[in-house]
């Protein structure tokens, strides 16, 4: 029993203590940025890449780790009782969370949501374990035209599963793929887009470039409008569930944890979709469909499960192929070069102790968050009285020293600045960050992974599609496009999200 | 946009709501959107024709076979042209975000944050360049007044010393160069 084995090695380098009290502190920090609204996870994690950069790499990214799937508790706790949802993939739970609330079970919605939750992560941790050899077997195999094929699939993924505009999305992977490639030229050694600055040669800071695009961008959209923010918390009551309860979400909760690890898997998925996609399943297999929206459990019970499995299985393309799903995931990338290792099929075998302990690690996080997100969901909402006037300053300052404290390079500041302005403008024009940082990230894999697959087939373009593995996933990529295309669909994804805004 | 839904007001019940807009405010924001397209359009027309000419003057394009540094930038920059120029052409229907108001004052302030820590690091030294910049940044928002902004400036400066100095240990200076013992006639 490889997994078994496996799995013990995990838990006993998660066990440690020091490891522990870094899942503690990104859980905490996840639960922190959930509840606060217009302080997103992304933005969150760029914020303290800078941070992680001192720890060793397991504590870093068990760190990270913990915020990204600690948010998605702390967004439903607010979004359930206060219709606020501190985070984007809690925005279906409030539509029947906060009427539950309103007829006095905002408790029981708490801790449906916490045990969908935490049931869906304990089944995404499995499923990681199972399927993170037999995916790192077949990544072994992968040649440049394989990744070089992966790379597009997944960029055209995240073109697919962005909201609004198809051909905006495009456009922003294409920019992205562009500020990705400046920089040194791999192969000659000369600069590119460095206008003559030295600073520049290593490219522009992935750091700096995240804290732009996401934190500043976002503190310069919240800043838009004076402050307002609603109160009046409903009062929480009993916070056992009924044996009704139970039995009505039982169903709900192993369908969100189906979707959301289906979901998850995919580039470009992840917790947002999945909670959305489970939202509207209910709906259609209830037997009671005029309850949604009046306080159903089961409309709290699925997306809440599939948020958490989607933002946990998004782990695995980037484990085990070292292709972000999602920018979260693209900003954990980012940590775990900056601690010297390449993302790929060959962590698992090089570094165990790493690979297992983060998947460890995440199932003791689950834990952790049922602990502190239950008891403790008194002081949450107590924190939503913290002004933004406080928040926006430290976000700012903190990030800008961090980033400084890395490299000690004030164009890295300066680019702060300009992403950050380059962000607003993107926002006010409707362009959507997300695919903008998968390509940043991508590009320089893309045409390292293309130079490298031309050379070796002698300039043969039809090389890419004699590879049946190459030519299966860039098939699959048109066939998304083409899918997309097609007005009855296209008319189905544009009502998904209107709904989301 | 998604990611950024904190502080507007949620809008769970948009599809009825969006049921509920009147005609008048669909042409209005059809008619922003169009705006939006052509200067977005415009502005990737002009970036994507920029690398094109960057890149064909100062870089080796090169062959499919053996591509030039420049090869991939001329061919994403020519990309982006084309993609620049569909958007332009296109009409609104009435989606995409707020444009009515700018914050001028927030872009000003917070984009001036990091550019003044940058200005005085290396002079003052950390715990100075973190409070001046940190003035700088509370200046964006008008909800904040003259005390609360001491206090802020004060808060925050004390906690990058501790997280920063003593808790990561990074090997910032504390003081600049501005207080080595020389420059203060030590």
């Amino acid at each position: 029993m490889d997994i078994l084995n496996n799995l013990a090695l995990g838990f006993s380098v998660a066990g440690l203590p020091e490891n522990l009290l870094y899942c503690f502190l990104g859980a905490l920090a996840g639960t922190l940025v959930g509840v606060l609204p217009g302080v997103g996870p992304t933005a969150t994690i760029a914020m303290l890449l800078p941070a992680t950069f001192s720890l060793p790499a397991e504590g870093a990214v068990i760190m990270l780790a913990g915020i990204y799937y600690g948010a998605q508790y702390g967004g439903s706790t607010t979004a359930i009782l206060l219709n606020l949802p501190g985070e984007a993939s809690a925005v279906v739970t409030a539509i029947d969370g906060n009427q539950m609330a309103r007829q006095g079970r905002g408790g029981v919605a708490l801790a449906i949501a916490a045990i969908g939750s935490f049931i869906a992560g304990t089944f995404a941790t499995v499923l990681i374990a199972l399927l993170a050899e037999p995916l790192t077997s077949v990544a072994l195999l992968f040649g440049p035209w394989e990744y070089f094929s992966l790379l597009v699939m997944g960029l055209v993924a995240a073109v697919v599963l962005s909201h609004g505009s198809v051909i905006k999305a495009i456009t922003m992977v294409v920019l992205g793929l562009l500020l990705g490639l400046a920089g040194t030229d791999i192969y000659t050694g000369l600069p590119r887009f460095t206008f003559g600055i030295p600073q520049l040669r290593e490219g522009f800071d992935f750091v700096a470039f995240s804290v732009g695009i996401f934190g500043i961008a976002e503190i310069l959209r919240n800043l838009e409008s004076p402050e307002g923010r609603q109160n009046g918390v409903a009062r929480i009551s009993s916070l056992i569930p009924s044996r009704k309860d139970f039995r009505e979400t039982a169903m709900p909760i192993m369908r969100g944890t189906l979707i959301g690890s289906f979901l998850g898997i995919l580039p470009g998925g992840g917790a947002t979709l999945s909670s959305f996609a489970s939202y509207a399943v209910e709906k259609q297999v209830s037997r009671h469909p005029e309850e949604f929206g009046t306080g159903a459990i089961a409309g709290v019970a699925g997306p809440e499960s599939a948020n958490n499995a989607g933002s946990q299985v998004s782990f695995i393309p980037m484990l085990t192929l070292g292709i972000p799903s999602n920018p979260v995931m693209a900003l954990v990338i980012g940590a775990m070069i900056m601690q010297g290792i390449v993302p790929g099929p060959n962590v698992a075998t090089d570094r165990p102790e790493l690979f297992w302990g983060i998947i460890a690690s995440m199932w003791i996080g689950n834990l952790m968050l049922i602990l502190l997100n239950l008891p403790l969901v008194g002081l949450w909402v107590r924190l939503l009285k913290v002004p933004y006037f406080v928040l926006f300053p430290g976000i700012v300052i903190f990030s800008t020293v961090g980033i400084y404290s890395i490299n000690q390079n004030a164009y890295d500041l300066v680019a702060i600045s300009a992403f950050g302005v380059l962000g607003y403008v993107l926002y006010k024009l409707a362009f959507e960050p997300a695919p903008l940082i998968l390509g940043f990230i991508l590009g320089p894999m893309l045409e390292e992974h293309l130079r490298r697959a031309m050379l070796i087939s002698q300039g043969d373009v039809m090389s890419f599609v004699e590879r049946p593995i190459s030519a299966t996933l860039l098939g699959f990529s048109i066939l998304l496009l083409v899918l997309i295309s097609v007005p009855t669909l296209r008319r189905r994804r544009e009502v998904i999200f209107t709904e989301e805004e | 946009m998604l990611r950024f839904i904190g502080v507007r007001r949620p809008r769970m019940a948009a599809v009825s709501i969006a049921v509920r807009i009147s005609l008048a405010e669909v042409g209005r924001s059809a008619v922003r959107e169009k705006i939006q397209n052509k200067v977005g359009g415009l502005l990737f027309v002009f970036v994507g024709l920029s690398v094109c000419i960057y890149s064909y003057f100062t870089l080796r394009i090169g062959t499919a076979l053996q591509m030039g540094p420049g090869y991939l930038p001329f061919v994403l920059g020519i990309l982006l042209t084309a993609l620049g120029a569909a958007i332009a052409s296109r009409k609104g229907n009435g989606g995409g975000a707020s444009t009515e108001k700018v914050a001028w004052r927030a872009l000003i302030f917070i984009c001036l944050a990091p550019i003044t820590f940058v200005v005085f690091i290396e002079s003052l030294g950390l715990i100075l360049a973190t409070a001046i910049s940190c003035l700088v940044a509370c200046w964006a928002s008008p909800d904040i007044s003259p005390g609360k902004r001491f206090l802020l400036t004060v808060g925050l400066s004390v906690f990058c010393l501790f997280v920063f100095s003593y808790g990561l240990n990074i090997s910032v200076p504390l003081f600049g160069t501005r207080f080595s013992p020389e420059m203060i006639g030590l």
